[in-house]
């Protein structure tokens, strides 16, 4: 029988109960929603839209937002600015519990996609709304949400690293969080556009009224650009995390009888 | 004559060339599009020879549909597969060249020869065309062929015979009139074919040789402007040939004796030295006019045929003493009476009309779904998602329905999101625009028909189009589509209809067509003044019904309500109790705002209306001894397969030019 993470667990249970979190879901998905209502098509615009061959950008529009949103949101959970109810942070898994450090990644990285696919799931009436006047093609679609799933892995992991290297100083790590979030928006837009989830959707619904969704290879490798990253991150995090432990394991010997 | 017309507007035969076709012999050289250009190229072992003929006699014009003949010459095995012939279509807005690609499927049995006709339409003569074939997509055989030589701007006259010479008739730089030879199995296929040609000349010829669609299309197109002049001679047992003689204005008896020229010069208008008698046919009963006698020896009688005519020249016009005449070519210019050569700044002026495809694309029951309805939805999913938030879970199972709630919200609302602003109140998928104006002939029974055809998708789904009866030719315009891409077009012609299909998908992408054909459409009607009023008297044999007609005369429009089909109306209108003032109504307002053709609203058909009153005005082609009854009616393309699948929003506009003489009151009677 396969025994269940307890990180993914702890997550699964935290994500059934209200808390401060569902008002933070409840603000994104308002945000989200301003989004849907400002990008979409006025009722009588089919002509315009034809005539300039300009699709509307509705189904772009949510993905774009709901990526920020998300991506906001893992940053923060990786900084453990957000606990879900019941949920322990990374570093007390690490120190306080006997599990292995693979098992407790591997569990931290379960639990993220839980709560990537939660943020989706509560953002898909406005994705399929959006989707229905958009015109996409759900390859678009699919390739366009899995960006931004391992886009706010590559964030949370960043986060955590961050929490963990700075948390001690907690003006500095809510300051480092959001300059990195900035930055990390900016500047692929400006100089590596490969890296800019933004860019690539872009693309990906320009290239929809291509032939085929040309820009499918950019998306590819947006999501081996972030899973390289990611990886990095996790092997980072492993080293920090074992150094913690070691350290925690030597402070317990010094303070033993 | 109507019946006649009317049997050969829906025939619809489905000829294929027999698969080993002779090649007739023309009576003059006859240069074909087989340049020293051209490279075959020949693959999988296959040896077919692929032979090309624009246009007539090697000779055809830009901006205009020409008649392509394909003859392939397959020397070994049976060979199945798909002919292609690429031809520049032009360039899209920003410049970009494209395509139009025509495809046939075709089988060849070993050591055979097939022809197939195709209707192109010619933009461009610095791109060569293509012809492929391609058995299993892939291809075995290609040949490229210059078009460099053979373009003209002048109208082409036609000569079918043997011996006729009419090369008096070329003007020094070939700039009006250029007289061509052609072999009459290269004779289009589609009166469109016959674009530029200004009139065709049958000597010591019938038209048993040509293929049914060819008589067809000849017909047509003289049914809708065209001149047939005939010439007789000895040999006038080919002039009682089937289709000469439905075509003449009378059929040739025998032949007459005529002493000398004197009378014939003299009723020609140039004396005509004649020392030995000659011979004419003789013609008793005739349908038409003469319009030059010799006597009471008819010598040119005129028909008229639709918007066209047939000219019968009983005399032979090759033969003495009118070989060597040199009254022949002032004859000739006086009978054709050929229009004005059309300046490219007036095509480009036609091109730059206004288009009805805007107007019906935003009458149309396609919109997207609006905000208000976005902002309920957003209201009520938002407010579910807080509720479940405000829920405070006491006891273990309150929690559980708690979060069954978070869980449910989205469960409803996505589904509901997709069916609700997609299948219930915007359905996804191709959509196709028709906006038809149908101008019967005056004496019907047929129409001219102009399509516009607007063509997108809602959904990266590809574009394919068919449709079946009738068969326009079309062709990409930028008319109402001023962002259509430069794409490739695929024209598929089957046994009976054709598809069309751009190369490009994409969602959102307006694709523009213009399309023409000449179709069945017998719509009579006549206009008296009358003590009472205007007596107007309309015979309605098209099979449609016309709904919301008016009648225009003088300035005023009068509503005349449906004219149901295959019914007869006679009826009197009183010009101050029905007469509406044009001058102080728009058609917006008098159109009927109930909607007689599905899914159409009145201020489409108003633009549509409007529109074409302009054009009218503009051309000088509404002449103020013509009314105008006008209607409407669903478009007359019929869909088979996959046409059948989309989502059409069509609208036809009837327009009948009605002769109409008026009578000048005085004190109260009416004088002719």
């Amino acid at each position: 029988m396969i025994r269940p993470n307890p990180l993914v667990r702890e997550v699964l249970e935290g994500l059934s109960v209200a808390d401060r979190t569902h008002s933070i879901h409840l603000a994104h998905l308002a945000v989200q929603a301003l989004v849907l209502f400002l990008w979409w098509p006025p009722r009588n615009d089919l002509y315009h839209v034809l005539a300039t061959a300009n699709p509307p950008d509705t189904l772009l529009a949510v993905i774009i937002a709901i990526g920020v949103t998300h991506t906001w949101y893992s940053m923060r959970a990786g900084a453990e600015e957000i606990l879900l109810p019941g949920q322990h942070p990374l570093g007390e898994w690490a120190l306080a519990s006997p599990l292995p450090l693979p098992r407790v990644l591997g569990g931290y990285l379960g639990g993220h996609l839980l709560q990537s696919l939660h943020a989706i799931f509560l953002s898909s009436p406005f994705l399929l709304a959006a989707f229905s006047v958009g015109g996409g093609t759900w390859p678009v679609l699919a390739f366009g949400l899995a960006g931004l799933v391992m886009q706010a892995l590559s964030y949370r992991l960043v986060g955590a690293l961050l929490y963990l290297t700075l948390g001690h100083r907690r003006t500095l790590t809510m300051i480092s969080v959001r300059a990195v979030l900035l930055l990390g928006y900016a500047l692929p837009l400006a100089v590596f556009p490969a890296a800019s989830h933004i860019m690539v959707c872009f693309h990906l619904f320009d290239a929809s009224t291509s032939p085929a969704p040309a820009a499918i290879p950019d998306a590819v490798n947006f999501l081996i650009l972030h899973a390289a990253l990611s990886a990095l991150l996790i092997v980072a995090l492993h080293l920090v995390l074992s150094r913690h432990r070691r350290g925690a394991v030597a402070v317990a010997g010094e303070s033993g009888p | 004559m109507g019946a006649f017309l009317l049997a050969l507007a829906t025939g619809a035969p489905a000829s294929e060339l027999p698969g080993t076709a002779p090649e007739t012999p023309g009576s003059a050289a006859t240069p074909d599009l087989s340049s020293p250009v051209s490279v075959p190229k020949m693959a999988s072992g296959a040896a077919v020879d692929i032979q090309a003929a624009l246009g007539f006699a090697g000779t055809y014009r830009l901006g205009g549909w020409s008649p392509l003949t394909v003859t392939l010459d397959n020397r070994r095995t049976d060979l199945s597969g798909h002919l292609e012939v690429r031809v520049a279509g032009g360039d899209g807005p920003d410049g970009e060249p494209f395509t139009n690609i025509h495809r046939r499927p075709f089988e060849l049995p070993g050591d055979s020869r097939k022809r197939f006709h195709f209707t192109v339409y010619m933009k461009k003569f610095s791109q060569p065309i293509d012809i492929r074939i391609l058995s299993s997509e892939s291809e075995i055989a290609r040949k490229t062929f210059d078009l460099r030589s053979g373009v003209t701007n002048a109208h082409m006259l036609l000569v079918l015979g043997r011996n006729a010479d009419l090369d008096y008739l070329n003007d020094p730089r070939g700039r009006r009139l250029r007289v061509l030879y052609p072999r009459t199995e290269r004779l289009p296929e589609h009166w469109a074919g016959y674009d530029g040609v200004g009139a065709v000349v049958v000597h010591g010829h019938s038209l048993e040789d040509l293929s049914t669609r060819q008589y067809t299309a000849l017909t047509k197109w003289l049914a809708n402007g065209g001149v047939l002049a005939v010439s007789g001679g000895p040999d006038y047992g080919l002039l009682r040939t089937g289709r000469l003689a439905r075509l003449l204005p009378g059929v040739p008896l025998g032949l007459e004796r005529l002493p000398d020229g004197n009378a014939v010069g003299a009723a020609l208008g140039m004396p005509l030295a004649a020392a030995r008698p000659f011979h004419v046919n003789l013609v008793r009963r005739f349908e038409g006019r003469v319009l030059h006698r010799a006597g009471d020896t008819p010598l040119v009688i005129v028909r008229p045929l639709g918007r066209g005519r047939v000219l019968y020249l009983t005399f032979d016009i090759s033969r003495y003493p009118f070989d060597g005449w040199p009254g022949m070519a002032p004859l000739w210019h006086r009978l054709l009476d050929l229009p004005p050569l059309q300046s490219l700044t007036a095509q480009l002026m036609e091109a730059e009309e206004s288009s009805s495809l805007p107007d019906l694309i935003q009458a149309s029951p396609l919109s997207f779904p609006g905000h208000p309805l976005l902002f309920v939805f957003i209201v009520l999913y938002l407010g579910c998602i807080a509720a479940a938030g405000q829920l405070r879970p006491s006891a273990r199972g309150l929690g559980r329905r708690v979060a069954r709630l978070r869980w449910g919200a989205p469960l409803v609302f996505a589904p509901a999101a997709f069916y609700l602003f997609g299948p219930v109140l915007y359905p996804a998928g191709p959509v196709a625009v028709i906006a038809a104006l149908i101008s019967p002939h005056p004496e019907g029974p047929l129409a001219e028909l102009r399509l516009e055809l607007g063509l997108f998708s809602t959904t990266d789904s590809p574009l394919r189009f068919e449709y079946r009866s009738p068969e326009p030719v079309f062709r990409a315009s930028a008319r109402g589509a001023p962002a259509q891409p430069a794409t490739d077009w695929w024209h598929q012609s089957a046994t009976s209809g054709g598809s069309l299909a751009p190369a490009t998908k994409g969602r959102y992408v307006l694709h523009a067509l213009e399309g023409r054909d000449v179709i069945a459409w017998d719509l009579h009607a006549s206009l008296h003044d009358d003590e009472a009023g205007l007596l107007l008297e309309v015979r309605n044999r098209s099979g449609r019904s016309l709904h919301d007609a008016w009648l225009v005369v003088d300035g005023n429009a009068y509503a005349l309500g449906p004219l149901p089909a295959d019914a007869d109306s006679a009826r009197i209108l009183d010009r101050e109790r029905d007469g509406v003032a044009l001058r102080q109504r728009s058609w917006r307002g008098l159109l009927s705002s109930e909607s007689p053709i599905p899914r159409t609203r009145p201020h489409a058909r108003a633009g549509m209306v409007e529109r074409q009153l302009a054009r009218l005005r503009e051309r000088g082609t509404w002449s103020p001894h013509e009314a105008l009854l006008l209607g409407f009616s669903p478009s007359p393309l019929r869909f088979p397969g996959a046409g059948a699948e989309w989502r059409r929003h069509e609208l036809a506009l009837v327009l009948l030019h009605i002769p109409f003489e008026r009578r000048i009151r005085d004190s109260g009677r009416f004088r002719p």
